[in-house]
Order: C-alpha cells, then structure tokens, then sequence
C-alpha cells in the first residue's frame, strides 16, 4: 500500500497500516464544532494562531481513529511483536537550530539506543527512540515505539524496512 | 548508522518494580485496558512499599488527579506537585515542548496546554515515582522531548515534570514554537496543586503565571468581589483583578502600591487591561487600565496618567515620545483642571478644554506665571506653533505665551492677544512679545511691550499700540494714569507724515519733518 501527502510518501510493507494526516483541531475540538457549539474566544484565536503540520503514523497493528500524535491510545494496544512509527513535523522555521540539527531521515537504528525509558509513556515491555533531523529544508520528529524491548533487534529490522520506503520531499 | 542518544538503563529499583509488577499483568495486550485499572493501584502501592503492595489496595486518588496517576502508568509528574506548589521549571530544567487538549473544563472550554520541563543538559536527577498526594507520577524518568520550545538546546532528556497553562505556549513564552501536538489521553490529568475543573478566571491567571512559583508569591486573601461585577484577589507581591470587560490580569509590586493608592478598579483607573509590559526602550514598564496609564521608570517612579491625559500623552508617543515619562500622576491643576508632568513637558486639561501639552520655554513661563490658577491665562487651548526664525506660540483661554526664540517668552493677555495675532501674530508690525502683559499702576488696564510697540488696553478703549516720539511722550505725560488716560486710537500716521494718537484726555502729535511734538487737550 502507497501513501502520499503533504510531501511525505512510503510504501508500506505487507502487514502495516498507516496515514500521513493533517489535522486542523484535536478530535475534541472537531467534535465540537460537530454539535454546532462554537469555541470560546480565546480557544478559536488560538486556533487561528496555532500552526498545524502533518504526521504519519505506520504501525503493524490496527491503528485506532483516535489517537494521539506521539501514539498514546495507539500504543497501548500493541502486542509484543508490533512496532509503531511516527514521523511528525514542525514549523521549517526550526530546521536549522540545534534540536534539528540531525541531517536526514535516519534508514538505520541501533537497537542498543531503544529503551523503555525513551517512551513518552512508559509502558511495560515496551522501547522507545527519538530522533529530531532535517531534511528537504524540513523539520521533523522520529519516534518509534517496539512492542517489546527484549526483541528489540527483530522488531528495529521490522522498522527499518518501513523507513527505507518512506520519503520526504523538499520544502515548497 | 546513525548518531543516536545513549540508551537509559539506569532505572532505579522502585521504578523498574512497579513497570515489571504491570507487564506481568499485562499478558499480550488482549485486555491491556481491563488491567489499567490495577496496574495504577499497584504502580502507587509499589511506589511506597513494594512489599505491601498486594496487601493495601490504592484510595481513590484518581478521582483527584485524573487518569493515570500512578507511577505504574508511566506518565510524568505535574510540576507543583514535586515544586512546593509551583507550577514552574525546578531548577536544572528547562522548557521543552508542549502539547493541548482541546476544549477543557480546566480552562473553562479552551485548550489547556500541558508543557514539558525536561532535565537541562548538564544538570543531574533521578529517575523515581512521587510517592506523595494523588499525583504519584514519574519524576525525571521519561526521556522524551515534544520540541516545540527552545530549540537551541538540542537533544533529548528526560521530563522532570509537566506544567499546564491555558495561555497558549507561544504567548506564556517566547521559548515556544507554535507547531501543534495534541495527547487527548491527559484530558483528565492534574494535581491537586493545580485549579479544578470550572476554575475561576482568576484561578487560571494564577495558575498560568506560576501558582506560588509565580512573581505575585502566594495568595494572602481568598478571592473576592470587587467593583462594577469584577473579581479580585491579593497576593503577596500584587493583585490579580478580573472583570469581563477586561479579562484576569495582574498588578504587582510598585504598580499595584500606586493602583491601591488610588482606590484600586474602584478608582479612577477602573480595571487593568494588560498585565505590565516594558515600554520597548529598555528603561521603563507600564500597566494600561480602562482609563488610564500607570508608567514606571528608574528616576521618574511610578505614575499615573488618566483619562484623556494618557489618551493625549499616548498620541505622543507616549515614554518614547516627545514627552518622557511622567513624573508626576495625574492631578488638580486649579479651575477644575488637571495637569500631569513629564520629563519634557506638562499636559494640561479642564473640563472647557481638551488636554494639551505644553513644553520648553513656554512651560517655564507657564509655570512662573502660576499655571492654570496664577497666569491669568487659564489652561492651554492649543498646541504651540514654531514660526520661521524661531519664534513660538501657544494659545491660553484667555491670552498667548510667545516670544521670538526659546529663551524669551511672554504672556500676552486677552484682547491684546487677540489683536497681535489678527494683526499677524510673528509677521505683525509689532514683533514678539517682549515682557508679560500687566495690569497698569494706577489705572484700570494693561500694558504689554512688544519688540515694535506698546499696546495698551482698557475695558473702554480696546487694545491700542503707540511707539516711537509718541509713546515716549505719553509716558512722560503720565501713560494711562496721567491726565490722558488710555488711548483710543493706535498709532496713525497722516498724509503728511504727521504722527498721533487720540486719547481719552487728548491728543499727542508727533512731525518727523520738524521734530515737533505738539499735546491737545480735549
């Protein structure tokens, strides 16, 4: 399966599902806006003012429609043998400070680097890795979540075969 | 391969027994939500005795601090939790990105922000569970970054805790980005050190400036009512005053002692509309209310400038304009008047006249003069006019100041302002002004020397000017309190060349061609 959007493509592996999304507003805020309530004030300015890029989320498990960017709600339904990756954007503002500095998306991790404390939630079994980069003039997030930091090796190869599909296209 | 972080394995034993605890409950994942439940009650009792933890199921926290509030749930501490109450950076962390959950009940239906202060490189702490109140999170064990704010600090550390705001990131600092990342699973996170759901305006305020970490310190009165439906509350180092004209806003230290001195929101000033931003010149602060200023520098201290003065002053330029800083608040002037003093200047105002600056030499001779009250002038009805050469001019209720230059200025009274300036003003026949109108010793009237001429008036005759062989002859007869009273003429000259002049006793000839002086009586 091929996804493309927002200057972000891969082809995914057979058994892993994902989308490359732009959402405008959190789901509680669209759910809102559903029942016909408006938002405070304050709320819509923020809105207004905020700045909104895409994520990809891939993962080999089931993906729920509500789900958090770093994955919370996702990941807690991965079995042992599942991986789940998010390649998230920022402002391109960003590209060029020191956070960012990282040049490129990496193709392949170490899996001696996962670990169940880099987790933006730690939950047992579970390893985590992020990596902030450039690329295209782009700013971005890494961060992949294994099912199980015992397999850790198994599951990094299961990741990279992903990451050697995905591209990003230059800033427009 | 590329250049990754180290891996973390330094996880102490307390924490690495409530995460083993909950993965030996946690099977394959296929009823993982079934033991969430447990898992917190367990992760909180192993986090305080891992030997009791079968034993002594865990009280009902969660419905104080929200989901996940156990260690075993692998969430990061709120920062006033482990803070003294301070819903700030402990110090060595710094702020390092930040995500919202929209339309929240902590913030009264807008997003509330949950920001990340993360270990600062360099600096040390260690990985446990909090072990007191509801809010047993982890403390400094997740390495993980949002990376939405200061980016200038590259790598990733572990979260030492989580501050929330319901001020959006970019606003709160400018160390934040704007880059959007959400997390609907905190929605019920929080602590008790934090405001509850349906908060007050106030509350917020408080809780987004810091709490007790925050420049106001700690609250000394419960939250009260204050003037015209607003709310209001006092701290240890200010006030945070809310109406919904204006939203929740902060006054403190020097400010909010000159606000309380001038009755607070029920005073002039009513309610602030902004919390203290600096003026943008590196030397002063300012609180703007409904209807006024308070402005506060190093050498002029702290003032306020109200009602149509600030207005005026802000057209200006206010501090960075022409007029400085006011060194003076806004206060009676005589006549119902008011005045407010600035480094370069004075505005003027009363209840017939609309506020108006006046400055330099002019101000001087205002002032020497007695101002509003003692100048016989009244106030200013105009903004001063520089003429060609120098010469100046402002215009009173009742008369001009003006003069040649800015070291010699004048008062010039009534109908005999009136007259220069139908006859010219700096391009009359007269010249400037150069001496003060005064009253005549002697006789009921005035006197007002001009570069060119004298003129003199009376409520009878009007202005009249007079110069030369005539004027000189008219003094020596007694000017206006001699026998030949004032003039009622000016100075005319004939056919001939013939001065003269007509006054109310007689008249005075003067002829250039014989050098002749002739005075007729009536």
């Amino acid at each position: 399966m091929r996804l493309a959007a927002h200057g972000i493509s891969v082809d995914l592996p057979r058994g892993w599902e994902g989308t490359i999304a732009r959402e405008r507003d959190s789901i509680a805020g669209l759910d809102l806006r559903a029942r016909g309530r408006a938002l405070p004030e304050a709320a819509a300015a923020a809105v207004e003012q905020s700045r909104v890029f895409p994520v990809a989320h891939l993962a080999t498990f089931p993906l729920p429609a509500a789900r958090n960017d770093f994955g919370a709600n996702a990941v807690e339904r991965m079995g042992k043998a599942d991986v789940f990756v998010s390649l998230l954007e920022y402002d391109p503002i960003e590209a060029d400070s020191p956070l960012f500095e990282h040049r490129g998306l990496p193709r392949r991790l170490d899996p001696r680097r996962f670990s169940a404390r880099q987790l933006q939630r730690t939950l047992p079994g579970q390893a985590g890795f992020q990596l902030f980069f450039n690329e295209g003039g782009r700013a971005f997030c890494l961060y992949v979540v294994l099912g199980d930091a015992d397999d850790a090796h198994r599951l990094v190869r299961r990741v990279e075969a992903v990451l050697a599909k995905l591209r990003i296209e230059m800033r427009r | 391969m590329t250049d990754l972080l180290p891996a973390r394995t330094d996880t102490p034993l307390s924490v690495r027994a409530v995460d083993k605890v909950a993965g030996l409950l946690e099977g394959d994942g296929s009823t993982r939500r079934r033991f969430l439940y447990r898992l917190a009650v367990i992760g909180s009792a192993l986090a305080i005795d891992p030997f009791k933890f079968i034993l002594r199921p865990t009280p009902a926290y969660a419905s104080v601090c929200g989901s996940g509030n156990t260690c075993g749930a692998g969430w990061s501490v709120f920062c006033c939790t482990i803070n003294n109450g301070a819903n700030t950076c402990p110090k060595g962390s710094f702020v390092a990105g930040w995500w919202k959950v929209d339309a929240s009940a902590f913030c009264l239906g807008s997003a509330r922000y949950y920001i990340d202060c993360n270990r600062r490189p360099g600096s040390s702490c260690r990985c446990r569970c909090n072990t007191t109140g509801c809010d047993r999170r982890r403390v400094c064990c997740n390495v993980f970054r949002y990376g939405q704010c200061n980016t200038q600090i590259k790598g990733v550390t572990e979260v030492v805790c989580r501050l929330v705001t319901c001020t959006p990131p970019w606003q709160w600092s400018k160390a934040c980005g704007r880059t959007v990342r959400v997390s609907e699973s905190t929605r019920s996170h929080t602590s008790r050190c934090l405001p509850g759901q349906n908060p007050s305006h106030i509350e917020i305020k408080y809780q987004d400036m810091g709490l007790v970490g925050s420049v106001l310190g700690k609250p000394t009165t419960r939250e009260r009512d204050g003037a015209r439906g607003g709310r209001k509350r006092f701290y240890e180092r200010g006030m945070i005053l809310w109406h919904r004209d204006t939203g929740a806003r902060e006054v403190r230290g020097a400010f909010a002692n000159r606000y309380r001195k001038l009755k607070a929101e029920a005073g002039e000033l009513g309610y602030p509309r902004t919390d203290r931003r600096a003026v943008g010149d590196g030397k002063g602060f300012f609180v703007r209310f409904e209807r006024g200023t308070i402005y506060r520098a190093a050498g002029t201290g702290t003032r306020a400038v109200i009602k149509r003065a600030d207005r005026r002053y802000r057209h200006l330029g206010g501090p960075r304009g022409a007029l400085g800083y006011p060194t003076t608040s806004t206060r009676s002037a005589g006549g119902n008047g008011r005045v407010t003093s600035f480094q370069r200047g004075d505005i003027y105002m009363s209840p017939r006249t609309a506020p108006r600056e006046v400055t330099d030499a002019i101000l001087t001779a205002y002032r020497a003069l007695g101002g509003p009250a003692g100048s016989k002038i009244g106030f200013p009805t105009h903004v001063a006019q520089l003429f060609d050469g120098g010469g100046r001019m402002q215009r009173f209720e009742r008369g001009v100041i003006a003069g040649p230059n800015a070291r010699r200025v004048h008062r010039v009274r009534n109908a005999i302002a009136d007259r220069w300036r139908q006859e010219g003003a700096n391009t009359s026949p007269w010249g400037y002004p150069i001496g003060h109108t005064e009253d005549v010793p002697g006789a009921p009237g005035w006197e007002s020397p001009f570069q060119r001429a004298v003129v003199f008036w009376s409520k009878a005759t009007g202005p009249r000017w007079l110069r030369g062989r005539v004027l000189r002859r008219y003094r020596n007869e007694g000017g206006p309190a001699g026998w030949l009273g004032f003039p009622v003429t000016d100075l005319q000259t004939s056919d001939a060349g013939v001065h003269s002049v007509t006054f109310q006793g007689g008249t005075i000839a003067y002829d250039p061609a014989t050098n002749q002086e002739t005075v007729v009586p009536h």
